[in-house]
């Protein structure tokens, strides 16, 4: 079998998609996997051996060829098409999009096979997806959307993938240790100081950094600050380290290339940072990692995909805001509102494993931001939990519905043995591990008001449904109804009973657990 | 009249009518900097037109920084002469093409299989300007900015004439993907080109 994942975004979204190139290596019969990415993605070859071959769209270039007078006005069109014939004499299998724009969904459309997932358009431009799992992609892309599956398990399920386990497949390179050995840097504790991102409104302020490098230095003596940056940042990182060796810290820059920045983070202690790119590079090595969430960063989709690593978000109410509009606020609110002393008394705790410090830290600034933990459930799937502020009905409510759309979405509903059982398990293990012995009773409470809601909705569909399909017959022969109107309220009406009835089991099997358990 | 004198390196360079058609100090390092001023897709294409012989030194700098077949556009043989039996070119990737009106351009074999696939056009700026007018109007017919110009490359790459929608504000002003977007070919059509021409717009939203 020949597959082609595209991937056409930004490096950082390129990183997220290795647990699904390994999982379709290690899950189907995959002879050969293929990518389709944009040139700075390239830069990860030799890490990503779950890879054959790397086709990759000069997207400056096909910009350029575009916005310039001097240019042939086919140019940009005739280098795709040659492009995209070559992977089309290949005759892939299947390709899968992971990428959730127009752009890539045309191209995707040109590409020739017989499987798909993703989206895509066809000649006519009509939009197909191809998997429930990307619908529900596209239909919870608003930000104002609250709860999400983590991008990396929408794409790990969407491309038709099972279970619970995300490998981070990337092997470190020879060129990437004699980048780090060159700087030298000793056996002692090192803290990654990721001070830069691609977009100014995700970066911290310099002064916010060297206050927290100097706090952390007050804590931690013997450690050693390394700011990593890409080749492009020098002269950014080389002042910033500057100023903090005026100010008695000892910092050190790093500009390395991805190869150098995935030694140096396997070779570290702690890394701190707002990076998307280096963030999940950083899941493929042991590290501990806090990420600061700011600006367009939206965690809920794209955080640190590691368990028990460390997010810290201002509480203002404009953040995650979007990537493409400038910030919306007078001032940087998101970013001046998270503190120094926060960020480095996390970083203390956290080098120091002292949970209870964590969480008695996430109460204390709670008033300015929350701090949350990463999971990996056992019943598949990311989420990120709040220290201090986790209620436990909000989070027993977010935990059955990610497994309710889970369900729906795999379809596993259909089957006659689906594993509503197994689900409740895992369930119960999660509530365990997250919550005080105390917090049952309520959870307990809680999930009786959440099924007799469900239950009620169940009903409600079910009968709406039976009247749409009575009735739809004889409004279509009457020459009355909009069929494609009356189809996809059908279609609408099933999928909200079907989940309906999904979560009315997934309940009952959370309370007999949680009865047996007692 | 060409003649051939000798660069400060030592280098041979020619002289035409007077005026210097290479850098008279260092003409390879000359064409080393006109190469690094090319567009970005400069190494993805498979064929690239320069206008111009000059002393054939960007000529040669080109086919060794490059994969691309290279079309040189000349009016004047006897330079053309004088370049190759300077630079020595005997590679199948270098072609001349001398003709004495842009127009003769759709009429050669070898601009025309190089226009069905992917090109640019480079100009050489000490040949264009012994021959402003005949370079700039060479450069037009490659660069298919215009419908007339656009719809002879379309058609060249196997495709039927696009049907155009009239630009009423901005007759003049150079075709953009914009205009390529809004024929026929992409606005009512099921053809599998209208999927790129859809995709590349998307780039400069």
């Amino acid at each position: 079998m020949k597959i082609l994942v595209i991937s056409l975004l930004r490096l950082g979204d390129f990183v997220q998609t290795v647990p699904v190139l390994q999982a379709l290596r290690t899950q189907f019969p995959v002879r050969r996997l293929d990518v389709l990415t944009h040139e700075p993605a390239r830069a990860l070859q030799p890490m990503i051996p779950d890879v054959n071959r790397w086709w990759t769209i000069d997207r400056d270039g096909l910009q350029e060829g575009l916005g310039r007078a001097d240019i042939p006005l086919l140019a940009s069109f005739s280098v795709l098409r040659e492009k995209l014939d070559e992977i089309n004499a290949q005759n892939y299998d299947c390709i899968i999009n992971l990428t959730q724009t127009h752009y890539s969904a045309w191209i995707a459309g040109y590409l020739r096979t017989h499987n798909r997932a993703g989206l895509f358009f066809d000649a006519r431009g009509q939009m197909h997806v191809h998997s429930p799992w990307f619908q529900y992609l596209d239909e919870h892309a608003p930000l104002s959307v609250k709860d999400v599956f983590h991008y990396t398990d929408i794409f790990f399920y969407g491309s038709g993938l099972k279970g619970p386990e995300r490998h981070w497949n990337m092997h470190e390179t020879d060129e990437g240790r004699r980048e780090v050995a060159a700087l030298k840097l000793g056996d002692g504790e090192k803290i990654v100081l990721q001070t830069l991102t691609s977009d100014t409104k995700k970066n911290w302020a310099d002064t916010s950094w060297l206050k927290c490098i100097r706090q952390i230095q007050l804590f931690r003596p013997q450690a050693q600050f390394v700011l990593l940056g890409a080749p492009s940042e020098q002269r950014k990182i080389e002042k910033l380290v500057i100023e903090a060796q005026k100010q008695g810290v000892k910092a050190q820059e790093a500009i390395l290339s991805l190869e150098g920045a995935f030694s140096l983070l396997k070779s570290s202690q702690l890394l701190i940072t707002g990076d998307t790119s280096i963030k999940h590079l950083a899941n493929a090595t042991a590290i501990p990692i806090i990420e600061l969430s700011i600006g367009s960063s939206d965690f809920r989709r794209t955080g640190v995909y590691k368990a028990g690593s460390l997010i810290v978000q201002s509480s203002v109410d404009c953040a995650p805001c979007p990537h493409s509009s400038p910030c919306s606020q007078t001032t940087h609110k998101c970013a001046k509102q998270l503190s120094p002393d926060l960020v480095s008394t996390l970083a203390h705790q956290s080098l120091a494993g002292n949970p209870f410090a964590l969480r008695e830290l996430a109460r204390e600034y709670s008033s300015e931001a929350r701090i949350l933990q990463t999971r990996m459930t056992a019943n598949g799937y990311w989420i990120a939990c709040g220290l201090h502020d986790q209620a436990p009905e909000a989070l027993v409510e977010k935990m059955v519905e990610r497994s309710t759309w889970k369900f729906l979405l795999n379809r596993e509903y259909m089957d006659p043995l689906a594993q509503f059982g197994s689900e409740g398990l895992y369930l119960k293990q999660e509530l365990d591990d997250v919550l005080p012995r105390q917090a049952f009773s309520e959870v307990a409470r809680h999930l009786d008001f959440l099924e007799s809601e469900a239950s009620k909705l169940a009903e409600e569909t079910m009968k709406q449904l039976t009247s749409v399909r009575l009735r739809s017959p004889r409004l279509t022969e009457e020459g009355l109804a909009d069929i494609g109107g009356l189809r996809r309220a059908q279609a609408q009406l099933e999928r909200f009973s079907s989940q309906a009835q999904i979560k009315v089991k997934l309940i009952r099997s959370l309370k007999s657990q949680l009865m047996e358990k007692t | 009249m060409i003649e051939i004198i000798e660069a400060k390196n030592g280098s041979a360079v020619l002289r035409k009518e007077g005026r210097l058609l290479a850098s008279a100090i260092d003409p390879q390092a000359e064409a080393r900097d006109w190469i690094n001023r090319r567009p970005a897709l400069l190494g993805q294409v498979k064929s690239v037109f320069v206008l111009g012989a000059g002393s054939g030194y960007h000529i040669s700098e080109l086919y060794f920084q490059t994969n691309a077949t290279v079309v040189v556009v000349e009016r004047d043989r006897d330079l053309i002469l004088k370049v190759r039996e300077l630079q020595k070119f005997d590679s199948e990737r270098i072609h001349f093409q001398c003709v004495n009106a842009a127009k003769e351009l759709r009429a050669s074999d070898i601009v025309r299989s190089a226009v069905r696939e992917s090109f640019l056009v480079l100009q050489h700026a000490p040949s264009i300007a012994h021959d402003v007018d005949f370079f700039n109007e060479c450069q037009a017919q490659l660069l298919g900015r215009d419908w007339g110009h656009l719809n002879w490359q379309w058609q060249l790459k196997g495709h039927p004439a696009l049907e155009t929608y009239p630009r009423i504000d901005t007759p003049d002003e150079p075709l953009t993907i914009y205009d390529l977007e809004a024929t026929e070919l992409v606005q009512d059509s099921a053809e599998r080109e209208r999927m790129i021409i859809k995709a590349l717009r998307e780039l400069v939203k």
